[in-house]
């Protein structure tokens, strides 16, 4: 979760290749733990991890593919960039689609990697904080009654004060009410603000 | 070898008759033996329609119709011993008592009744049928009555005489051998259109057909029929074959043209369909027109039909008057001119007799000759063709003889034997020209007299004789043997010698075919190899990369790292950071080096086309049959039906077969001998991907090697380079499919693969 280090996982079951990369991520100061195989990594993964994922395609056992497809099914947050010994276009296209990040040919130079590895912690935090908002919201939502709710999702759809009390038939007092407690609730500190959380949390509605 | 025999009498009569034959042809043909199949009418053409027969023994008239759809081909037809003489021909007698007052020409018979033994006999009904159709007279609408007894015919003969019936028509010879039998007083009886001819000297009404054939399957190879026929004719009248056929033996194939005339004639076998207009379908939907339009039309019809028949037999009886004053002239006339002349005939005929002695002995001498050139397995083709074409020469008494290649309109001379002057040349180029023009048989007895081919490729051919044939290549006309000499033929040509000649232009065909499939065989094999040469190096090449990419990787990551560590600590020792520059700089020089080796023996593209999976196996396992059989494998195929197409590079998915089989071969080794089996199965899974299966009966892999297996360079094989289950992958893949090493429900080992469909 938020305020949890970034992590490097590598996944790669060459040693001196997986060894190496770990050794050069921390002469950058990045952190990585490193594993041997998909099956290993797959046993330690925790949702509450965050950073990103470097997988070499090619390995016994679970392929670097099938790692990919598996964590999609675990939900997993973080970005995934693939490693390969040789460029296979039909195996890129997968990967992509796949959802990785990134797809590095090795050898690779170390501008490349460390870009490509930037961009994926970047990446992480912004979903790390954006996963982070909107559990906040939920948080803020949860505390409002059934009618704060119903005036709220009026007040997003852009209608006035007169227009909401009409069509829950009270009087617009009650609705100015209703309107100023959620404001305090979701400590929303103007209806923009009110009207992005709505968004993001629309499915929750 | 099964010969079809039509059972006309019976299986057990058919079986007792023809089995001496199959015996004699057992004991003739070294290496096969022959057996009699007896069968009905239906059943001969049901057996010949499904390829079940090798050859085919029946009466001239079926023989016409398989000729016709099935393309069965005469081998010799049968010479008949009947009354102590030998016939190759036969006819009908139409026959009435002979104290019937009425009928005395076949055009009277209109009116009367008449027996017969079947509408689908041939001497027992369709040769009298014609001649009455001759003579004005419908059998099926002009008389009052028309029957069929059915076997035996005796009956025909009895139920006339005793005058149940006004005429019957029984095969030629029956009333002499039931007059030799005491069955019948022959003076009792009165022929309608009685023939004479020469050479046969039984009552008969009709024209003469040629007897039974001995026929072979389309599918029988030429040179097991040329030696059948070689037997057939050399049979003795004396043998026990001979006799229990009621025959004196086999004769070179009689032109069954005749035959063809009169089924062309009378619109039925395979002229059926001449007689076959939708009738039904204009009846359907016109049919208020019609019957009012025939209304309309009846009563002008009765009034034509009354005037037209008294015409027409004015005018019948006219035309038979005058034909009968000329015939009776000109008898006389020639009746004297034979007189003259009949000394100088009577030598000629000798003479003429003796010749065809010779030439019977000649051409049984050069059959065998021919039969000894084309399967001695000790001359090479070369020979062999030149050895034919010298026995050619020499048994028709020509010059020259070439084997011509036609293609595309080419018209190419080829081999050539005694190739002399060169006037010779282009007299034999022209000559192959016209042949090749005809595409079938030319012979020219003497160009002085040919009037006829002036205006055909030959013009300008003064004098000189001329024989040539084509022959076929997968049903095209692929080129020609010819003969030629600048004289006239030296002895007359005759239908032996065309038979003779076209004999040696197909077994020339056949061998050409021959050679053409093996060399297509052996395109295809060094194809695959090509390819699977080009996978190996590939998969290699990947190989190498993947496992060298990998120290290369970690080198340049520990360089990398030693430059940003001294970077941190400002760089003080400048030699140091340039020799580790350095280090990085070469390690990215080795992992480009690989990329471009591997980009320089890359596979090229895949060539796709679409195709059905099956072939691709069945192809596969083509090529493997021998390995299968030494290793004593039994391989069994399941399909599933209604399969669709794959689009994929059908010598690439070849390649993935060949070596899954292989290496199911090779794990079959350490098995017993009867308990080697491969299992094929081809099905499609739930999305319309292809599924191929193939397993075993060994022992499967051991666990600990599963993971490794498509590896480059992995093998469990001692002499096994590890690249075979690594190509198939990338194979597969690249054809958007997977493979898996898996056990089946009953725990056989196997791997499957899937591609997906068009």
């Amino acid at each position: 979760m938020a305020g949890t280090e970034q992590v490097v996982y590598v996944v790669d079951d060459d040693a001196s290749a997986r060894e190496s990369l770990c050794w050069l991520l921390d002469t950058e100061g990045i952190a990585t733990r490193a594993f041997d195989s998909a099956d290993s990594f797959l046993r330690a993964w925790s949702g509450d991890w965050s950073g990103c994922i470097m997988v070499d395609i090619r390995m016994p056992g679970k392929s670097g593919l099938q790692l990919q497809e598996e964590l999609n099914g675990l939900q997993n947050r973080m970005p995934v960039i693939v490693l390969t010994g040789h460029a296979d276009v039909p195996i890129a296209i997968r990967a992509m689609k796949l959802g990785a990040l990134d797809f590095l040919e090795k050898p690779y130079s170390d501008h490349e990697l460390l870009d490509s590895i930037r961009a994926a912690l970047e990446l992480g935090l912004e979903i790390d904080r954006a996963e982070l908002e909107k559990s906040r919201y939920a948080v803020a939502l949860d505390a409002l009654t059934e009618r704060e709710r119903e005036v709220m999702c009026l007040v997003v759809e852009g209608k006035t004060n007169k227009g909401i009390a009409a069509q829950l038939g009270i009087s617009e007092k009650t609705v100015e009410v209703h309107r100023s407690r959620v404001m305090e609730k979701t400590a929303a500190r103007s209806l923009s603000e009110l009207v992005r959380m709505c968004l993001i949390l629309k499915d929750q509605l | 070898m099964s010969i079809g025999v039509l059972a006309f009498r019976g299986e057990q009569d058919a079986l007792e008759r023809w089995s001496p034959t199959a015996e004699y042809l057992t004991e003739s043909v070294a290496d096969y033996r022959f057996r009699i199949v007896p069968l009905t009418l239906e059943g001969m053409v049901s057996e010949v329609s499904r390829d079940r027969l090798d050859f085919i023994l029946t009466n001239t008239g079926n023989y016409v119709v398989l000729e016709n759809a099935f393309g069965i081909s005469r081998l010799a037809t049968l010479k008949v011993r009947h009354l102590d003489k030998d016939f190759t021909q036969f006819g009908a007698v139409i026959f009435t008592r002979a104290d019937h007052p009425e009928l005395n020409e076949i055009e009277d018979i209109a009116g009367h009744s008449m027996l017969a033994v079947s509408q689908n006999a041939f001497g027992g009904f369709q040769m009298a049928w014609r001649e009455m159709i001759d003579a004005g007279v419908d059998p099926f609408a002009d008389l009052r009555a028309l029957d069929f007894s059915g076997f035996p015919q005796d009956d025909i003969v009895h139920a006339v005489l005793a005058g149940d019936y006004d005429v019957g028509t029984v095969r030629s010879g029956t009333l002499e051998r039931m007059a030799a039998d005491k069955l019948i007083d022959i003076g009792k009886i009165k022929l309608l259109g009685a023939r004479q001819s020469e050479a046969f000297p039984f009552l008969h009404s009709t024209r003469l057909y040629p007897e039974w054939p001995f026929a072979k399957a389309r599918k029988t190879p030429e040179i097991l029929a040329q030696r059948v026929a070689i037997a057939l004719l050399q049979l003795q009248p004396e043998s026990e074959a001979a006799r229990k056929a009621y025959a004196a033996g086999w004769t070179i194939p009689l032109d069954y043209g005749p035959v063809h005339e009169l089924f062309r004639q009378l619109e039925i076998g395979p002229y059926e369909y001449l007689k076959r207009p939708s009738l039904e379908s204009v009846w359907r939907e016109y049919r208020p027109w019609i019957i009012f339009s025939l209304v309309m039309i009846l009563a002008l019809i009765a009034l034509a039909a009354m005037i037209g028949r008294a015409n027409r037999r004015i005018s019948q009886s006219e035309s038979r008057y005058r034909d009968e004053a000329n015939q009776r002239k000109q008898a006389q006339e020639s009746l004297a001119a034979h007189k003259e002349t009949l000394e100088t005939r009577v030598r000629e005929r000798t003479a003429e007799l003796a010749e065809v002695n010779a030439s019977l002995r000649r051409s049984e001498a050069t059959l065998r000759a021919i039969h000894d050139i084309t399967t001695d397995p000790d001359r090479s083709f070369e020979t062999r063709l030149d050895d034919l074409l010298r026995e050619g020469c020499r048994f028709f008494q020509m010059q020259f003889a070439a084997t011509v290649v036609i293609r595309d309109g080419d018209v190419r001379l080829d081999k050539r034997v005694n190739s002399g002057a060169e006037e010779l040349q282009a007299m034999a180029q022209r000559v192959a020209n016209e042949v090749a023009r005809i595409s079938g048989t030319l012979t020219i007895q003497d160009f002085s007299d040919a009037d006829a081919l002036a205006d055909s490729g030959c013009a300008g051919i003064a004098s000189g004789s001329a024989l040539g044939a084509t022959y076929q290549v997968e049903d095209e006309t692929s080129g020609c043997i010819l003969f030629c000499d600048l004289q006239p033929g030296r002895r007359i040509f005759t239908d032996v010698d065309i038979d003779i000649l076209q004999l040696m232009a197909q077994w020339l065909g056949g061998e050409i075919e021959r050679a053409e499939i093996n060399r297509r065989a052996q395109e295809h094999r060094a194809q695959l190899a090509h390819v699977s040469r080009l996978n190996t190096m590939g998969e290699m090449a990947t190989g190498i990369a993947h496992e060298l990419n990998q120290p290369l990787t970690a080198i340049l990551n520990y360089s990398n790292g030693c430059l940003r560590l001294l970077h941190k600590q400002g760089d003080s020792n400048a030699e140091l950071r340039d020799a580790i520059t350095k280090v990085g700089a070469d390690a990215k020089r080795a992992g480009d080096i690989i990329k471009r080796l591997r980009e320089f023996i890359k596979r090229g593209e895949l060539k796709r086309e679409s195709f059905e999976i099956t072939e691709s196996i069945e192809a596969a396992v083509e090529m493997l049959r021998r390995r299968l059989l030494q290793n004593e494998i039994s391989v069994a195929t399941h399909c599933a039906a209604n399969l669709p197409p794959i689009l994929a590079d059908r010598v690439q998915i070849e390649q993935v077969v060949v070596n899954l089989l292989l290496n199911a071969i090779d794990a079959l080794q350490v098995c017993g001998p009867d308990s080697k089996r491969i299992e094929i199965e081809i099905d499609s899974s739930a999305d319309g991907h292809i599924l191929v299966t193939i397993s075993d009966s060994g022992p499967g892999l051991p666990a600990d090697t599963v993971e490794r297996l498509f590896d480059p360079f992995f093998t469990t094989k001692p002499d096994g380079m590890g690249m075979g289950l690594s190509i198939s992958r990338s194979i597969v893949e690249s054809h958007g499919g997977t493979i898996e090493y898996q056990l089946d429900e009953r725990g056989r080992p196997g791997f499957r693969f899937s591609l997906p469909p068009t």
